[in-house]
């Protein structure tokens, strides 16, 4: 086998006829001596004369314009590459994802205009009615004279309330009985009221 | 080179005319190298049109570092190596098959037909960069250079490729 790699990348151009006169000769006094680049060489021509068909006119003309359509064509679907694209993916038929779009914007539609819950009034205490017993009134809602009305009823009720207290426990409370009222939580208010009831029920009868 | 820019920077704008003479300067010898690699006008034709349409979106990305044939030739080569792996060797028929069943005529016309088809089976054998780098020397004239910008590979890579399978078809066609 012949390593000349000089010669042998000269039998292409050589087959070609591109050689200057001084590369022709090197590359015949070569070929004369050597039977593996005659081969090589016989093995290029054959693939050099390796013929293709052309085919007719008509299929040349018509290439422009082949590629024109094609390229526009392609342009066009790449501008509708959006919402018809994610649709032709989708199994499902058009009018079922139609419904299920109604179906969602009413949902959306009935979750933004509701009507709103009832507000759960803040804890607090309340107090019985004079008037009307059994019916509650949360201090929130009393007018002006209502809650001096109260205060005064508080006043005495309370104090003697808190007389009675100090008589059973021997000792007089330090804060202000005011202050201990607000402290109280939700069942002891209760009780409270409770016992401020029986205790006006007593004192009236 | 300085044309193909012309013609180029006018297709981008939109110009028909500059387009169609683009396609026409380059749809021949495109078609020939696809030829040779897929050996049949229909699959040649289909990879012709795809080259061309490829080549024509993707202008814009065309960056001049080649020639504009060059680039052509890369598509052209990528989309064929998709159309040969996917097809394989299922489609090549012994060679015995295609001397009886065709018009053998004289003796002569058997031997170089069947050096012919010896010859395409051996190409096809060779390893792929080797068969695409032969086909560019021998069959399309390409220098080296222009077959390592065509292949993406260094210049030294492009001749060993050519002198492998140069030397591998001595050994099949011996």
């Amino acid at each position: 086998m012949c390593n000349d790699t000089i010669i042998k990348e000269l039998l292409a151009p050589y087959q070609e006829q591109k050689l200057d006169k001084p590369e022709q000769g090197l590359v015949e006094s070569h070929l004369a001596s050597c039977e593996d680049c005659r081969l090589e060489l016989s093995l290029i021509c054959m693939m050099a004369k390796e013929r293709v068909p052309d085919p007719d006119d008509a299929f040349w003309a018509a290439m422009p314009g082949r590629v024109y359509r094609a390229v526009q064509e392609q342009q066009r679907e790449q501008k509708n590459f959006g919402i018809a694209w994610l649709l032709d993916r989708v199994t499902l038929p058009r009018w079922a994802l139609a419904s299920a779009t109604m179906v969602a914007m009413l949902m959306l539609s009935w979750f933004l205009v509701r009507p709103m819950p009832e507000m759960v009034p803040s804890q607090g205490y309340e107090f019985a009615d004079e008037i009307m017993p059994g019916d509650s009134v949360h201090v929130a809602e009393l007018s002006g004279d209502e809650l001096i009305t109260l205060d005064t009823w508080a006043g005495t009720a309370l104090v003697s309330i808190a007389k009675e207290a100090e008589q059973a426990i021997g000792s007089v409370p330090d804060a202000d009985i005011y202050e201990e009222v607000a402290e109280l939580d939700a069942g002891e208010g209760e009780l409270l009221l409770q016992m401020i009831n029986e205790r006006t029920k007593e004192v009236s009868s | 080179m300085d044309d193909d820019l012309d013609l180029i920077n006018r297709t981008r704008a939109g110009e028909r005319t500059a387009f169609n003479e683009l396609v026409l300067k380059y749809q021949k010898p495109l078609y020939s190298l696809l030829y040779r690699m897929v050996s049949n006008h229909d699959d040649a034709a289909d990879l012709l049109q795809k080259t061309l349409v490829k080549a024509f979106i993707g202008l814009g990305s065309f960056q001049q570092r080649s020639s504009f044939k060059t680039w052509l030739y890369q598509i052209a080569i990528n989309l064929a190596k998709n159309v040969y792996r996917d097809r394989g060797k299922a489609r090549y028929v012994s060679i015995d098959d295609v001397i009886i069943s065709r018009d053998p005529r004289t003796l002569d016309g058997l031997i170089k037909k069947e050096d012919r088809l010896l010859l395409r089976k051996a190409l096809i054998g060779l390893p792929e960069k080797q068969r695409h780098t032969v086909m560019l020397r021998v069959q399309e004239g390409k220098k080296f250079e222009e077959i390592a910008e065509i292949m993406g590979c260094s210049l030294g890579t492009a001749k060993a490729n050519y002198h492998h399978g140069v030397q591998k078809l001595k050994t099949l066609m011996g």
